[in-house]
């Protein structure tokens, strides 16, 4: 990653994700620590790849709770640190947040929450903004790659001179957005690690906890003047014009981008902030001062446009104040050009319609996700339909978060619940407890497993829940592009660690049937699932095989061939049953004779489909 | 200086999208250009619909365009074309990659999937500016087909008036892609651009 560390003046090419983790290394970040979620990863994975050339520690933790207190411990000892994860990782972690901005930091903490507006890859589209209010803490909402850096930097001197962790929000238009940044100097601040003893600071209770909630209350005023007094708040007021916008965070762009399409730039005051809490009060109040009318424009929920709303009644200012209340920008899903220009000429009452579908569009055949060529997964799900038709009981499947809830669409269509890391085993045992007569699954991927699935595993020991766990284990986070974990023995920099076996957690948890299947055997999977399903009790079958994509990945790197499967045209007869109930994105179909072709570029050679052909037909190239 | 040209990638997950879209914007960066690309990484590796927003110029902001502001659609498939169709200007450029990936409901015959001359009739609606080619093919016949979206990049440089010059898109490749694949990747770059020149001028 060599761009992360070109020379202080340079403009460069940066995903948002990487600007943020050059701003911390100008910031002189010594300690990076987070959980993997999109779209939040990529800013660890870019600091890992030059921690040993800077001396910064980088590495993966098992949840966002265990990051955010370890972090918390850094930063207690004098170090700088920052901590990444996407917004639902900020729901786990929300315990010791609340309670570090009572005791507040010493070496500077910043926390990265990535929301995801339009729930592209998330259960919620929560409006993570909220948690800054709740915690009393900043929040800094930068509007392009530029300002993600720079705003991270700055984050760490906010840290520092307010006493407390400052939030980074984010979301997939900012740290999925490439764009150029000019970098400046990589930073050298002087941290001195000595953790000094101040019990009545940090052991947080009863009325030491009351103390610091004063203390926190009287920082407020302090903090707002901080931001307030930041460059990248920016008022843009025009001569004789009377009505304005407000916009926090990468909203900033659609209205400059919706003005200049409606021939109104010089026509509108504009309002850029760069944080939602806490709120530039005289700024806004300024602005409504200059202005008859003012649009408030921000993502999901109306957050900037109350206290906007607050401010005008408490400065008993008339300005009219348009926002979500009025239908002008929605509450739900992301904001794009399509959104705000419309409402932005409609605020100004000038005509506007944007390009619509041409006419009535061809019908498109859909594309939902699939699992990959050669997925175990995939493997994994064949069998356990097969055992679960075998066995003709009611069933129910909780799903949890990982690639492996793609088995809610075609083929498989197996899972039927989805609400976040860790749920699926809690939820089978509340199915379980209040449903003897079906067979109760829960699947759980490796990663999510040792991320929040270990207490809900005990707990389903201790109630004696009957539930059967899936642990569909392919040796690394893949949903959020691959990242290792401690069941697989590596950190974020590729270094050896103590490896912890999934199984023998499982058994320190009091289950009595753990097994360890390879998918890809299909006979031994299928055999082992249903004696888990007959076991009466809590069972856990770990399905074991490397990730395919990890697995074509390290044969290029290795040289190691691939073997492929290819299809005997004279045996196959066309009954698509490899397409029907495997539904490997491998397998197409020759339109011509209606026979099943393997595309050879796709095909890892897992060899799942030639065991599930009832013909024969599919056989390894090069042999019989 | 231009003020704002937009490129809209679709395509299926595996094709490349998001690598394409990184080629052009470093190329434009390299050619002094203001850019931007949104873009959703979901499906990158799993099957689904992709899309790329590629903005390059002084006054783009945004990591979106809006629709009507494609001045180039890229379709790396062509029914990924015709889903994203309204990001086109009228009578803006399509270039369509003809060789089709067709999902498992269209294996399964459960949705039929468009013929190509349907496709493009319904495209011509918006515009007359088509131009076909098997990126594809042209790839295998290189001997690398993961090199289909740098085919079709090299059409993208063969359009009249196309703000970046075809050199910085070799500059931005040669950065991009490691050693090993270099050579046969650049070839395939510089056959879309024979491609294009070749069916421009006729």
């Amino acid at each position: 990653m060599a761009k992360l560390l070109e020379a202080a003046g340079s403009r460069v090419l940066l995903l948002g994700n990487e600007a943020i983790a050059r701003g911390a290394i100008e910031a002189d970040v010594r300690f990076v620590i987070g959980y993997p979620g999109t779209p939040s990863s990529e800013i660890l994975e870019a600091l890992a790849t030059v921690a040993d050339k800077l001396g910064i520690y980088v590495n993966w933790a098992i949840n966002e709770k265990v990051a955010l207190e370890t972090a918390i411990g850094v930063s207690y000892a004098g170090v700088r640190s920052l901590v990444t994860m996407k917004h639902v990782g900020v729901n786990v972690a929300a315990d010791p947040l609340m309670t570090l901005a009572y005791t507040g930091v010493e070496g500077g903490l910043v926390l990265i929450s990535a929301g995801d507006p339009q729930c592209h890859t998330s259960q919620t589209e929560q409006d993570d903004r909220y948690y800054a209010l709740l915690a009393k803490i900043p929040i800094l909402e930068p509007s392009d790659p530029q300002e993600a850096k720079d705003l991270t930097k700055e984050a760490f001197t906010i840290s520092e001179k307010s006493k407390l962790p400052v939030i980074l929000h984010s979301t997939p238009r900012l740290g999925h957005t490439f764009g150029d940044v000019t970098l400046g100097e990589i930073g050298k601040v002087k941290q001195d690690v000595h953790f000094k003893k101040d019990p009545e600071r940090w052991v947080c209770v009863g009325p030491i906890a009351l103390r610091r909630h004063k203390w926190l209350e009287g920082r407020q005023e302090e903090v707002r003047k901080l931001i307030e007094s930041l460059r990248f708040n920016k008022l843009q007021i025009h001569d004789n014009v009377n009505i304005g916008i407000i916009t926090v965070g990468l909203a900033y762009n659609y209205v400059l981008e919706a003005l200049d399409r409606l021939k109104m730039t010089d026509k509108v005051n504009i309002l850029k902030l760069c944080a939602s809490h806490p709120v530039a009060e005289n700024l806004i109040t300024t602005f409504l001062e200059k202005n008859e009318k003012v649009l408030v424009i921000e993502e999901l929920d109306p957050i900037v446009e109350n206290y906007t709303l607050l401010l005008a009644k408490r400065r008993s200012l008339d300005t009219k104040i348009y926002g979500k209340y009025d239908g002008f920008i929605p509450l739900v899903g992301e904001l794009t050009p399509d959104i705000v220009t419309p409402a932005v000429a409609r605020f100004l009452g000038i005509k506007y319609t944007t390009t619509e579908e041409t006419s009535k569009k061809i019908e498109l055949p859909i594309r939902p996700l699939a699992l990959c060529a050669g997925c175990p997964h995939s493997a994994t799900y064949y069998s356990l339909k097969k055992v679960l038709k075998e066995l003709k009981k009611e069933y129910i499947v909780a799903g949890d978060i990982g690639c492996y809830t793609i088995g809610k669409f075609p083929p498989f269509n197996i899972i039927d619940t989805c609400i976040c890391m860790g749920a699926s085993i809690g939820m089978a045992s509340g199915f379980a407890m209040v449903n003897a007569s079906d067979i109760v699954i829960g699947v759980i991927g490796d990663s999510t497993f040792l991320h929040n699935g270990i207490p809900p595993l005990i707990n389903a020991v201790y109630n004696d829940a009957n539930i059967k766990v899936l642990i569909l284990d392919n040796e690394t986070t893949a949903m959020t592009g691959h990242q290792p974990h401690p069941g697989v023995g590596l950190t974020a920099t590729g270094r050896k660690a103590k490896k912890v076996p999934i199984e023998d957690i499982v058994r320190a948890c009091g289950v009595e049937f753990v097994e360890v299947v390879d998918p890809y055997d299909l006979e031994k999977t299928q055999k082992v699932l249903k004696d888990a399903i007959l076991f009466k009790g809590p069972a856990v079958v770990i399905c074991r095989r490397e990730c395919a994509l990890m697995y074509k990945r390290r044969a290029r790197e290795l040289n190691i061939k691939v073997k492929s499967y290819v299809v005997d045209p004279d045996a196959c007869r066309g009954c698509l049953i490899c397409i029907k109930e495997l539904g490997c994105p491998a397998l197409t179909l020759d339109i011509e004779n209606k026979k099943v072709k393997i595309e050879s570029n796709n095909c890892v050679g897992c060899g799942v489909c030639a065991k599930i052909c009832p013909f024969e037909a599919i056989r390894v190239k090069g042999e019989g | 200086m231009i003020d704002r040209f937009n490129i809209f990638i679709a395509g299926v997950g595996g094709q490349g999208v998001i690598f394409a879209s990184n080629v052009i914007a470093n190329a434009a960066i390299k050619a002094g250009l203001k850019a931007r690309i949104g873009q959703t990484f979901t499906a990158a590796q799993r099957g689904g619909s992709v899309s790329a927003h590629v903005r390059i110029g002084e006054k783009v902001h945004a990591p979106l365009m809006g629709r009507g502001d494609a001045d180039v659609l890229l379709g790396f498939e062509p029914i990924e074309a015709v889903r994203y169709e309204e990001y086109l200007k009228k009578n803006g450029i399509v270039v369509i990659n003809t060789h089709s990936i067709l999902p498992r409901s269209s294996l399964l015959g459960q949705q039929p999937y468009p013929r190509l001359n349907e496709i493009e009739e319904y495209l011509r609606k918006r515009t007359n500016q088509i131009i076909k080619v098997n990126a594809t093919e042209i790839a295998h016949s290189i001997g690398l087909p993961i090199a289909m979206n740098l085919v079709m990049l090299g059409v993208l440089s063969s359009i009249k008036g196309f703000p970046i010059h075809h050199t910085k898109f070799i500059e931005s490749i040669n950065e991009l892609l490691s050693k090993k694949y270099l050579d046969l990747s650049i070839k395939a770059f510089n056959a879309g651009r024979d491609f294009g020149i070749k069916v421009i001028k006729s």
